[in-house]
């Protein structure tokens, strides 16, 4: 794997005298992987995301994607080409008055000859799984669905990565599901890479890769296992663990100490089973 | 105030080409003092559900009592007014309904307008700010230099400065980190015991609706597909699971541990501290 994003010595705050909302972060992005950032409200994870894209630019260190720098003017659309954000509001990033004028927006900002732009949408919209809904109003869609149509909008642009800040955060549980799983086979299918950007730790759990931010700084890294046996880290910081980790803390503290940490309910069940077997 | 509806139906549109039923035999009556849930997918009638209570949508049929107030279709009330004085509603997002120069002015806009004196206001907007977990310097400041969680609060805050008998919070939490969402939940939770509240509270969450509720009512397609306490509407696993809604986590796992043990614990646990109770009477069986 190489890397596809490098973030180098990163500092950024939104006014002078104010206190740096990003503090030397570095971190890389690595091509086909699944990235989460995890922190609570107001940690830095958002304003990290607009910086790799360019929406923000760094006061101190640097961001190189696939070699351009945020910095240099020229690169900003190569960037932005290659890296593409969903964000929190669904409602907030139509453009469109149907779900093919929506997607057709970036495509036409972009300059795509008409022959193939009408390809694109057809095929992204497909890979959303929205076909039927290529006429519809963008109102009369649900949350899910509306967001899975930013996704289109997005992958018909062929970028190397999908961000989803907090993309899921207002969405109902059905919609949720939708977003993730469309964005799995987006990753699976066409190694599309993804960053995901969430206090969702159930939703980081199943990330390649976990990073952690508190107060501007990435404070963890590693495989989401390694992390979560960090529960009390986790939760200082504002988290919520998973349930079977919640569990699975409470039962040591209460002097039943289960073998291996557990990420389901059935392995739990299987633990405890193991453990009253051996009494 | 106890609340009554009968045979509520809403149509959107009524008589034009686009009518839409968002409401039909809509029947529940709702006990003073009880803190009640309403959990359905997105577009199952639960947001226009509630905009019924105070008077924001009027039936197309059907009824509506709170307390001495009656909303019928067809028929006007006249005294809408007095009834939002007794019925506060939390929108989705109040926040973005923030619009004064100061937090204080913001807070004390509603009961201004309804008639309460600016040195009463000022008193409860005083309270209120300590209450919702900020302090007394933000009442000087500006509602947009605040986090989202932050404005948020004040917007509480001004809804309860209104000091309604019935408080009616639609999904108060979405958007707020696990910290915030929990805080907040105490906050209305402590004020429907300490203030005797009637609570209406619209979730997605049914961690939340375990937690917190006398009764659950869950929406479908407009209308009230299962109502009842916590323990009778998740222990009907079947009824859940063709509505594809979720079992909250304590009650999943509970039936497992059941399921594994060939045993059976009980029913009522709702809260990560009973389950635990609840695992540890097992292992604790054995030893002895």
């Amino acid at each position: 794997m190489s890397d596809l994003i490098s973030v180098q010595n990163v500092s950024f705050r939104y006014q002078e005298e104010q206190p740096y909302v990003l503090n030397d972060v570095s971190l890389t992005v690595e091509k086909g992987e699944w990235l989460a950032i995890v922190g609570h409200n107001g940690s830095g994870k958002s304003t990290l995301a607009r910086h790799l894209n360019g929406l923000l630019q760094p006061e101190k260190g640097d961001i190189l994607v696939e070699g351009y720098n945020s910095r240099d003017e020229k690169s900003i659309w190569e960037i932005r080409r290659r890296v593409g954000i969903v964000f929190q509001n669904p409602d907030n990033q139509f453009v469109g008055t149907s779900v093919r004028d929506d997607v057709a927006f970036g495509l036409e900002n972009n300059g795509v000859p008409r022959v193939e732009m009408i390809e694109r949408i057809t095929e992204s919209i497909k890979r959303v799984k929205m076909d039927e809904y290529v006429d519809q109003e963008p109102h009369r869609l649900s949350g899910g669905q509306k967001q899975r149509v930013a996704i289109a909008g997005i992958v018909a642009l062929r970028p190397s990565i999908v961000i989803l800040d907090e993309a899921t955060s207002m969405l109902d549980p059905a919609g949720r599901k939708e977003v993730l799983e469309t964005m799995r086979e987006l990753k699976e299918e066409e190694g599309m890479t993804v960053i995901s950007i969430t206090h969702d730790l159930e939703e980081a759990a199943k990330a390649d890769r976990m990073i952690v931010m508190n107060k501007g700084e990435i404070i963890d890294e590693g495989l989401p296992a390694t992390i979560f046996q960090k529960g009390e880290m986790l939760e200082e910081i504002g988290l919520d663990l998973p349930f079977p980790l919640q569990m699975h803390r409470a039962l040591k503290e209460r002097g039943y100490p289960l073998d291996s940490l557990t990420l389901s309910q059935e392995d739990l069940v299987d633990a405890i089973w193991t453990l009253q077997s051996k009494n | 105030m106890d609340i009554t509806i009968k045979e509520l139906e809403h149509l959107y549109s009524k008589g034009t080409p686009f009518e839409r039923t968002a409401l039909k035999d809509v029947d529940l009556s709702i006990k003073e003092g009880t803190f009640l849930t309403i959990i359905g997918h997105t577009g199952s009638g639960k947001s226009t559900l509630i905009q019924h209570l105070n008077g924001l949508l009027k039936p197309t049929a059907g009824s509506i009592e709170i307390g001495e107030f009656h909303i019928k279709s067809g028929e006007k009330e006249k005294r809408l007014k007095e009834l939002r004085k007794h019925v506060g509603v939390v929108f989705q997002y109040p926040e973005h309904q923030l619009f004064e120069e100061t937090i204080e002015k913001d807070i004390i806009f509603g009961p201004l307008n309804f008639g309460v004196s600016e040195e009463e206001a000022k008193k409860r907007a005083a309270e209120l700010i300590e209450l919702v977990g900020l302090d007394h310097s933000f009442l000087e400041r500006s509602p947009f230099d605040l986090s989202g969680g932050q404005m948020r609060r004040v917007a509480i805050a001004g809804v309860l400065a209104m000091k309604p008998s019935i408080l009616i919070l639609d999904e108060p939490t979405a958007g707020l980190d696990p910290r915030g969402r929990k805080e907040i939940m105490e906050l209305f939770y402590r004020l429907h015991q300490e203030e005797g509240l009637t609570t209406i509270l619209v979730t997605h969450s049914m961690e939340d609706a375990a937690r917190y509720s006398d009764r659950i009512v869950i929406m479908e397609k407009g209308t009230v597909a299962l109502q009842g306490t916590p323990m009778e509407v998740f222990s009907d696993a079947n009824a859940l699971k063709a509505l594809s809604l979720d079992i909250p986590e304590t009650v999943q796992f509970i039936k497992r541990l059941e399921d594994r043990f060939n045993t059976t614990l009980p029913h009522s646990v709702f809260t990560l501290e009973e389950t635990v109770e609840a695992a540890v009477s097992l292992l604790r069986e054995e030893e002895s």
